[in-house]
């Protein structure tokens, strides 16, 4: 297993956007896709995905019902609001930003 | 789908968010073991592991606990806003169905909120919206004080005041005048400002064109100028630029127009120039009191404050002299809008308290209105109910009715006052010229939506609470049999007549007052009278300055305007009544103590020529009238009123008396005059004013210069055709004199302007009480007479009499007239003190005018009773009872 890295200030809520842009999913499956995604180098702080995705809900970015998963049980799927939608592309869009004035600063200091 | 799951979750409660909460974590525990578990782990460590991967449980369960209650109340939020839109647009619709109701409702509304918001938006003006001076917070207006009695300033005090004063960041004097402009061949009659230097520092105002006076325009005998108003140069100077720099003569005073003063300088009011007071220096006399004082105070200094100093001061620079009635002993500062403002905050709140009575009239009948429509729709509430709507949803529903009403009332109201606004305010600038254009503002837009929120809370909480009560009480099984509306609706009703009476009875005392005075016997003939104002000019090097010249002018043209056509007697003087003045000072009587004393007797002074009391009318009680015969050499005579006689010759035989009246004219006259006639009491100032005693001199005798004089002619044919001749015989005599004529009716109509204003504001919104009352008891009593058809009905089988279906129709209803009757004079006993200071001569409690008002809204009563009781009347037995 890689190190993992601590997730930077509202990292989290950018992630589970992401997690759930392919389609609706339970809590334990976003959690897993975060990590799996990530090549095991990001894990969800304990704690902190559930508040998030209730938090997140409650902003309009996420709508949430109960379903029978393919376990055969009760769980509650989260899936994207056109608005959380938005708020995805938004945020992509800054993180890209962000990661290339990053690097464009690493490269000039090795240069 | 999803919307529908969405109302079905909503209706889920408390507890079952709670066992999704627990649900949700319980889920990801489980799988998060099995994982583990597949991973090759033993099971209390798979378990172990799932647990640390969540947390605290307890801290977790908590946070999302949060976060769920606060999304409820979001969404009840949201919800509550989604039915009051409902609620609204429904009412909406009702209301638009009942044309008629949605007619009477609006203009009950729009008359209450026109009225109430004219009359706010003045008061605004007058109490609150600041004055356009900058920081005219500070600006004050100063008297002297003797014993607390105001006067104006005398320049000898003025001047130490400004020298010493502390407090003041400026001070200034200003008095005014009315003076002759004279340019190109034409003379017109202007304002003219006296105003020491200091002036426009205080005002906080600079020209906006030109310049402010210079230091050699005010020193004694210096530069002559002024500064003129910006109305007068755009009206009389066609805002000529090259006017700045020019000389404009004004009372025979050539001065340099060196500024414009911008159109927000209305002070003092109706001044069209200003000049340096310094020009003419001024005398050192500290009882001469010539001058209003106007003050900027320092940042900080309050009025209070102000006018303690200020009368140490004033106590300091006068203690040196003899004590008189006429030396200041004290100051007195206050705000210059209270000095603005006179006597008029009185009729102010009379007024607005009178709109607020007119509003709660319209209140109380668009509540009855709603009661009755809430008792014509009982079944639908009680079904309601029965189907579990709550009190809060009864309240809703009525509520958003009386927000549609009172909302659209208002929209029509305040289109009503912004279309007469602009003709109301050049009739009250008269009365408060600084009122301005009286514009919506803050504050009287928090007004207007205090209004609609009163109006909803009573027009919709009281129907609510009826319909509540009634659908509690009745259930599905009473209706139609249930009580009506009929007593709550009969107890808003009496409050409504006494509020309507309260009115009626104000505008009838008001009425009679203005009657009383109208009546007043004023001591002179008014009819088929003109008087001509002229005011000869006087400044140094004018031929009328001197006193022959001046008498030979008046004479002369007396005689010419006698030989003009339907002219019957002509006569002049410096005190005709109503539009003369009649300065009062000391006169002294021989053998009285008044002789001697320092104070005299206090008198008015008047100037009359032969025939001035047989033109006027003024009725001759002993001796003669001055006569052509008293001429300048001879002895002096005068001629007294009956006041003069019964307040200081009681008992002595008034002809022979000698009296001595000094320090009335420019060059002191103070010979001992005989007394030749004593003539009847005149009301000087207009019916409300009390005759003073006073004494007559004859022109020949004592001329006026400086002063100025009023022809005074008796005519036979029409006014206008008169004063065109006198106008063309005075433009021949004197073209340096502006024409000032007017019939002396017309001095009576100015005098009692103020009072007969007043009344008709008021008698118009006693009119539209009636109006609105009466259309209300319309609406009740029809309401009631409906509501009971089937008893109504039944009686007439049963054979009753006509007069026992009317007892029964409006018996119940004009109990409730004649106790808001009875409560409505027993208020205008209560209040009628409150506004015995604007009646003359009448009672508060004066039973003709409360009887003549409780008689109009008695038979007002009856007359919206008649509709009703015709349809009752008309009922058919057979198909009422059928009916139901």
């Amino acid at each position: 297993m890689a190190p993992s890295v601590d997730l930077l200030q509202g990292t989290l809520d950018f992630l589970v956007l992401q997690a759930l842009a392919a389609g609706p999913r339970h809590g334990f499956d976003v959690s897993r896709w975060i990590r799996d995604s990530s090549g095991q180098a990001l894990s969800i702080e304990e704690g902190a995905l559930y508040p998030a995705l209730h938090r997140m809900e409650r902003r309009g970015w996420l709508a949430s019902e109960w379903a029978i998963s393919d376990r055969r049980r009760r769980a509650k799927y989260y899936r994207l609001t056109r608005k959380g939608r938005a708020q995805l592309v938004a945020q992509e869009a800054e993180w890209r930003r962000y990661v290339a004035v990053v690097g464009r600063i690493l490269d000039a200091a090795k240069g | 789908m999803d919307s529908r799951r969405g109302k079905l979750f909503r209706l889920t409660g408390r507890r079952d968010v709670e066992r999704d909460l627990a649900d949700e974590l319980d889920h990801h525990l489980a799988l998060a073991e099995e994982e583990a578990l597949v991973a090759g782990a033993d099971p209390a460590e798979a378990r172990g592991a799932a647990e640390r991967e969540l947390g605290d449980r307890g801290r977790l369960l908590e946070e999302m606990r949060t976060i769920a209650a606060a999304s409820r109340r979001a969404k009840r939020r949201t919800e509550r806003m989604g039915r009051w839109l409902l609620e609204i647009r429904r009412a909406g619709r009702s209301i638009r169905r009942d044309r008629w109701f949605a007619l009477a409702a609006f203009s009950m509304v729009a008359v209450a909120v026109a009225a109430n918001l004219g009359m706010f938006s003045v008061l605004n003006a007058a109490f609150w919206r600041a004055l356009p001076y900058p920081e005219a917070g500070r600006i004050v207006s100063v008297r002297e004080t003797y014993e607390g009695r105001p006067l104006a300033v005398a320049g000898a005090n003025f001047r130490d005041w400004h020298r010493e004063a502390t407090g003041f960041a400026a001070l200034a004097a200003h008095t005014s005048w009315s003076g002759t402009l004279v340019r190109a061949d034409r003379a017109d009659q202007v304002g003219v400002a006296i105003v020491t230097r200091d002036f426009a520092a205080v005002m906080g105002v600079a020209p906006v064109v030109g310049r402010w006076f210079a230091e050699e325009e005010t020193r004694e005998n210096g530069a002559p100028a002024t500064v003129i108003s910006d109305r007068l140069w755009r009206s009389r100077f066609g805002m000529a630029a090259d006017l700045l720099g020019s000389t404009i003569e004004v009372d025979g005073y050539h001065l340099t127009v060196v500024g414009v003063m911008p159109a927000a300088l209305q002070y003092p009011s109706g001044a069209e120039l200003w000049i340096p007071a310094e020009l003419f220096g001024d005398s050192e006399s500290r009882t001469a009191h010539n001058w209003k004082v106007v003050g900027r105070l320092t940042e900080g200094v309050d009025a209070e404050t102000a006018t303690r100093s200020l009368s140490d001061l004033t106590v300091r620079i006068t203690s040196s002299e003899p004590a008189t009635e006429y030396l200041a002993n004290g100051a007195l500062v206050r705000s210059l809008r209270s000095e603005l403002l006179g006597q008029s905050p009185g009729v102010l709140l009379l007024l607005q308290a009178a709109v607020a009575l007119l509003l709660l009239i319209a209140v109380l009948n668009l509540t009855a209105l709603q009661l009755a429509r809430a008792s014509k729709r009982r079944g639908e509430t009680v079904m309601l109910t029965a189907l579990g709507a709550g009190r809060m949803d009864l309240v809703r529903r009525s509520v958003a009715e009386a927000l549609v009403l009172a909302a659209v009332g208002t929209g029509l109201g305040v289109a009503a006052w912004l279309g007469v606004r602009s003709r109301v305010v050049p009739v009250l600038s008269e009365a408060l010229p600084f009122v301005g254009t009286l514009p919506l503002d803050l504050r009287v837009v928090g007004f207007l939506a205090s209004l609609i929120a009163l109006v909803c809370l009573i027009a919709g909480l009281v129907p609510a609470w009826w319909a509540a009560r009634t659908a509690q009480r009745d259930g599905v099984a009473a209706r139609g049999r249930a009580v009506g509306p009929g007593l709550t609706m009969r107890s808003l009703m009496s409050v409504e007549v006494a509020a309507t009476y309260v009115l009626l009875a104000g505008a009838a005392l008001l009425g009679k007052s203005l009657g009383r005075m109208l009546d007043q016997p004023l001591g002179f003939e008014l009819d088929n009278r003109v008087v001509v104002a002229v005011d000869l000019p006087s400044q140094p090097g004018s031929p009328f300055r001197d006193r022959d010249r001046n008498a030979a002018f008046f004479g002369q043209l007396a005689e010419q305007a006698a030989a003009l056509p339907s002219v019957r007697r002509v006569a002049f003087g410096t005190a005709a009544p109503l539009l003369g003045r009649s300065p009062d000072g000391r006169a002294r009587i021989a053998g009285t103590p008044s002789e001697s004393n320092v104070d005299g007797v206090n008198a008015d002074f008047r100037v009359a020529s032969p025939g001035f009391f047989s033109v006027l009318g003024i009725p001759l009680l002993a001796g003669r009238e001055f006569e052509a015969t008293d001429r300048a050499e001879s002895p002096y005579v005068a001629v007294v009123n009956e006041s003069f006689v019964r307040r200081f010759l009681p008992g002595d035989e008034p002809l022979g008396q000698r009296i001595r009246f000094g320090g009335m004219d420019w060059a002191d006259d103070d010979r001992w005059a005989t007394v030749v006639g004593v003539v009847g009491d005149v009301r000087q100032r207009g019916p409300g004013d009390d005759p003073v005693p006073a004494v007559y001199y004859n022109y020949a005798q004592r001329p006026q210069p400086g002063r100025t004089a009023q022809l005074i002619v008796e005519h036979s044919g029409p006014a206008p055709a008169v004063l065109d001749d006198l106008r063309g015989l005075l433009g021949r005599e004197a073209p340096m004199v502006p024409f000032l004529g007017e019939p002396l009716a017309d001095g009576l109509e100015s005098a009692v302007a103020g009072p007969r204003l007043r009344t008709a504001v008021l008698a118009g919104f006693a009119i539209a009480a009636l109006v609105l009352a009466a259309v209300g008891l319309f609406g009740v009593v029809g309401f009631a007479v409906a509501q009971r058809t089937r008893e109504l009905g039944l009686r007439i089988a049963l054979g009753a009499t006509a007069g026992g279906v009317v007892r029964a129709a409006i018996g119940p209803s004009l109990v409730a007239v004649v106790l808001g009757l009875v409560m409505g004079v027993g208020a205008s006993a209560g209040l009628g003190r409150l506004a015995s200071g604007l009646l003359f001569e009448v009672s508060p409690l004066d039973a003709a005018a409360l009887a003549a008002a409780a008689l109009l809204l008695g038979g007002a009563a009856l007359v919206a009773c008649l509709g009703p009781v015709r349809r009752a009347l008309a009922i058919d037995p057979s198909r009422a009872l059928r009916e139901e």
